[in-house]
């Protein structure tokens, strides 16, 4: 199937979509290609474009969606890649057969100004006039007959968002990839005009626009004026943001929620019905070592490993669709470029865009889709502080931590200063990211911030449509790219937990051989709770065995340090998967202990508390505990995030550079956080 | 003293022109990325804009659609203001300035 797609799309013509940003290109080429379009990176760079097959009459074409642009003027790299295509001259790719030129009804004149430019790349155009629907409703009149004369090609007035004229546009594509009429016609001769190239264009503009039109630009309408007039006021626009944002953050925070459990749900039911079905063919088996195998480490492997790790993988997909649905929406409403134009001024003092808050925000539920939202900062520069300082904001992942170490080990009698220390948490988390941009401004990526210069579009209703395609194109690119990473990391650190392998010992022999008689005697509840023991402290005992384990040791003089013992050293070595897991790893190691034993505790608070040093002396103390909390607030424990991190700079560099850069940051932090509360006598 | 940059030439800067005003842009002063976008949206020699809300960034109207500005780019456009008395000669001198980057001295500045 995909081969034939492949090679339907090598067949196919390609045709090249261009317009201005905010004319509604995307909305077209989703109405063109629905959900056969697919987002690459161009060979060698960062920048991505989409590609999509389309019928175009009876056949199909391939439509690449460019850049929106102004002018073919390339300021940027997004717009040097449209040029280099347009012109045949992009590395990898065709030359367009022809040309998908979308104009803005409502402000045609801005349209003409890219059409001046397009009209003379000498290949067969057709101008897809949008916003017919917005343009009537403004008492626009466009004679169509005239506007044709004037470009030298056809025109077809659609409206994108509700699919009308489409049809006629598909038409209008098929006559166009035949190598009908090429247009060539020089626009910017003009001996009036003063100015620059770009004036005698807009001249040009200004008189076709004239020609063609009754009212061709409407000044801007009221409510426009009197929206912007609150949402683009330095006060009044920052609590708008503030009002917006905490819309947005409680709907990937909590929305996602449900799904979540349910992803999460479905996969713990799939683990528990293959480890059943698994174990159910090894018994079928003959004893040997394929039984053995089948039941040991092909289980583990199919359970923990693979199971696991999918479900790992998938478990992101619903903040990641609830975002990038949300941020599209608010971004065909026209309000995320008003969010990053007030924004713009308060970002810059520590060296980062207007653009960069919607990120950073989206962060704090979680930095995999926040970095990947990071797309809307053309900057390269700009873009990469971002992405590299977004993981110091306290995402959801990071709850689970600081509710154990704060709510359970430290404060767990006075909820509110509790609260507070977690409320600092993601202060300090924030801070650090702000400190840390302002860092990379002074070191690695010098210069100032590039000054915003960004088109206000029109408020208008968002295309539902358009949302829902865009939200399910992140997630088929973030499953694509990034969870095939995060699978081979999960793996990895399977194989790490896993192996070498300890056989039981006696304290574990002589627990099964208790629960055994139990059993025997017919008393199963407290058989079942024996045999539950000696599962778990078999489990820490092959845990310590483990390489993980081995790490642990090894890395234990490098933490003691902060407060560390090795076995908050093999936390912190499987939370590289994701932060939580330092808690399912404390579960394993320090678990509870024998249920049978009279006044003993499961709670894994309890045994925390009670756990100690090799000395004896306690472990989880008020050092101990902040020392831990700032070394989750400040490193990167998200194998997730690494992988997003190296997909979205197309290398290993910048993850790199990130993970050395927060992990020396946490572990500086915890040295003297834990030093300085031991010198003044906290221990 | 440093003389501003257009004050030869009689124009305002973007960032000192007032709300609601408008004007001809009349000289860019730089011609660095941001600038060329400014100038492919019609922010360009000889063209009219107008100032929507100052500050930075600020926000003015070209072409029919409104465009929020830094003020580290705003410093670079300078406009000759709706009322003066609009010359040619001053887009000319503003637009080979912006060619050559040598600003025109006038007679009686000598």
């Amino acid at each position: 199937m995909t081969a034939t797609i492949n090679s339907t799309a090598l067949a196919a013509p390609l045709i090249a979509l261009v317009g201005n940003p905010n004319a509604g290109k995307t909305t077209l080429f989703n109405a063109l290609t629905g959900l056969r379009a697919k987002t690459a990176n161009h060979p060698g760079t960062t920048v991505e474009y989409r590609t999509g097959l389309a019928l175009a009459g009876t056949s199909p074409v391939e439509i690449v969606d460019l850049p929106g642009l102004y002018s073919l003027e390339a300021a940027s790299a997004e717009e040097r890649l449209a040029r280099d295509i347009l012109h045949g001259e992009a590395v990898g790719m065709r030359r367009p057969r022809a040309i998908i030129l979308l104009m803005d009804a409502t402000n045609l004149e801005r349209s003409l100004g890219l059409a001046s430019q397009v009209l003379e790349l000498d290949l067969p155009i057709v101008v897809a006039l949008n916003m017919m629907d917005a343009a009537a409703r403004d008492g626009i009149k466009i004679d169509m007959a005239q506007l044709e004369a004037e470009l030298g090609c056809h025109v077809v007035p659609i409206t994108a968002r509700t699919g009308e004229g489409v049809g006629d546009l598909r038409m209008a594509i098929a006559e166009a990839a035949r190598g009908a009429k090429r247009v060539s016609r020089p626009t910017a001769i003009c001996d009036s005009c003063m100015g620059c190239a770009f004036s005698a264009r807009y001249e040009w503009a200004e008189r076709v626009g004239a020609n063609v039109s009754v009212n061709p630009r409407p000044t801007t309408p009221e409510f426009t004026d009197h929206l912007d007039g609150v949402l683009t006021h330095p006060v009044a626009g920052l609590v708008a943001i503030v009002a917006v944002m905490f819309g947005l953050l409680a709907l990937i925070f909590w929305g996602a929620q449900f799904p979540m459990n349910m992803i999460d749900w479905l996969f713990g039911k799939l683990a528990v019905g293959a480890d059943a079905g698994l174990q159910a063919v090894a018994h079928g088996l003959p004893n040997g070592m394929l039984q053995r195998l089948l039941q040991d480490d092909v289980r583990s492997l199919v359970v923990r490993g693979l199971i696991g790790g999918v479900g790992g993988v998938l478990v992101f997909l619903p903040q990641i669709g609830l975002l990038f649905f949300a941020l599209a929406l608010l971004e065909d409403t026209g309000y995320l470029a008003r969010a990053s134009f007030v924004m713009d001024r308060l970002m810059s003092k520590a060296g980062l865009p207007g653009k960069a808050f919607v990120p950073l925000l989206s962060a704090h539920a979680c930095a995999i889709p926040a970095i990947m939202s990071t797309r809307v900062i053309e900057d390269w520069r700009d873009r990469l502080v971002t992405i590299l300082i977004a993981p110091f904001m306290s995402c959801s992942a990071r709850i689970p931590v600081y509710t154990l170490v704060v709510g359970g080990l430290l404060l767990p009698h006075n909820p509110m200063l509790a609260a507070l220390v977690m409320a600092s948490a993601y202060g300090v988390g924030a801070s650090a990211g702000l400190l840390g941009a302002v860092l990379l401004r002074r070191t690695i990526l010098p210069g100032a911030t590039q000054p915003l210069v960004m088109e206000l579009p029109r408020y208008r209703r968002p295309s539902l449509r358009t949302a829902l395609w865009t939200a399910l194109d992140r997630m088929r690119l973030f499953i694509r790219k990034a969870g095939t990473v995060i699978l081979v990391f999960s793996l990895a650190l399977w194989v790490l937990a896993e192996y070498p392998k300890t056989s039981a010992s006696p304290e574990v022999q002589s627990l099964q051989s208790r629960a055994a008689t139990l059993q025997t005697n017919g008393q199963s509840a407290p058989a079942d709770a024996l045999l539950t023991e000696a599962h778990r402290l078999h489990e820490r005992e092959a845990l310590a065995y483990s390489f993980a384990g081995r790490v642990g040791h090894f890395v234990e003089p490098v933490l003691a340090p902060l407060g560390f013992n090795w076995q908050i050293g093999l936390g912190i070595v499987t939370s590289l998967v994701a932060r939580e897991v330092i808690v399912s790893t404390l579960v394993v190691v320090y678990g509870a202990g024998d249920p049978s034993a009279p006044g003993a505790s499961t709670s894994l608070v309890d045994n925390l508390r009670r756990a100690t040093r090799a000395d004896g002396s306690p472990l989880f103390t008020v050092a101990t505990c902040l020392s831990l909390l700032i070394f989750y607030v400040l490193a990167l424990q998200c194998t997730s995030t690494i992988a997003v991190v190296r997909r979205e700079t197309g290398g290993w560099k910048w993850p790199i550079v990130q993970f050395v850069g927060m992990s020396a940051a946490a572990y500086l932090a915890s040295l003297v956080v834990f030093q300085t509360l031991r010198a003044f006598g906290v221990s | 003293m440093s003389i501003e940059p257009g004050s030869e030439l009689g124009l305002t800067r973007l960032d000192h022109v007032p709300v609601r005003a408008c004007g001809m842009v009349g000289f860019l002063s730089a011609a660095d990325d941001e600038v060329v976008r400014l100038k492919a949206m019609g922010v360009c020699v000889g063209r009219r804009i107008e100032v929507i809300q100052q500050g930075d960034p600020l926000i003015i109207r070209a072409f029919g659609s409104r465009i929020g500005v830094s003020i580290r780019v705003a410093r670079h456009v300078f406009l000759d203001l709706c009322g003066h008395a609009y010359s040619h000669e001053t887009t000319v001198a503003g637009d080979t300035a912006a060619r050559t980057g040598v600003l025109p001295i006038r007679p009686d500045q000598d």
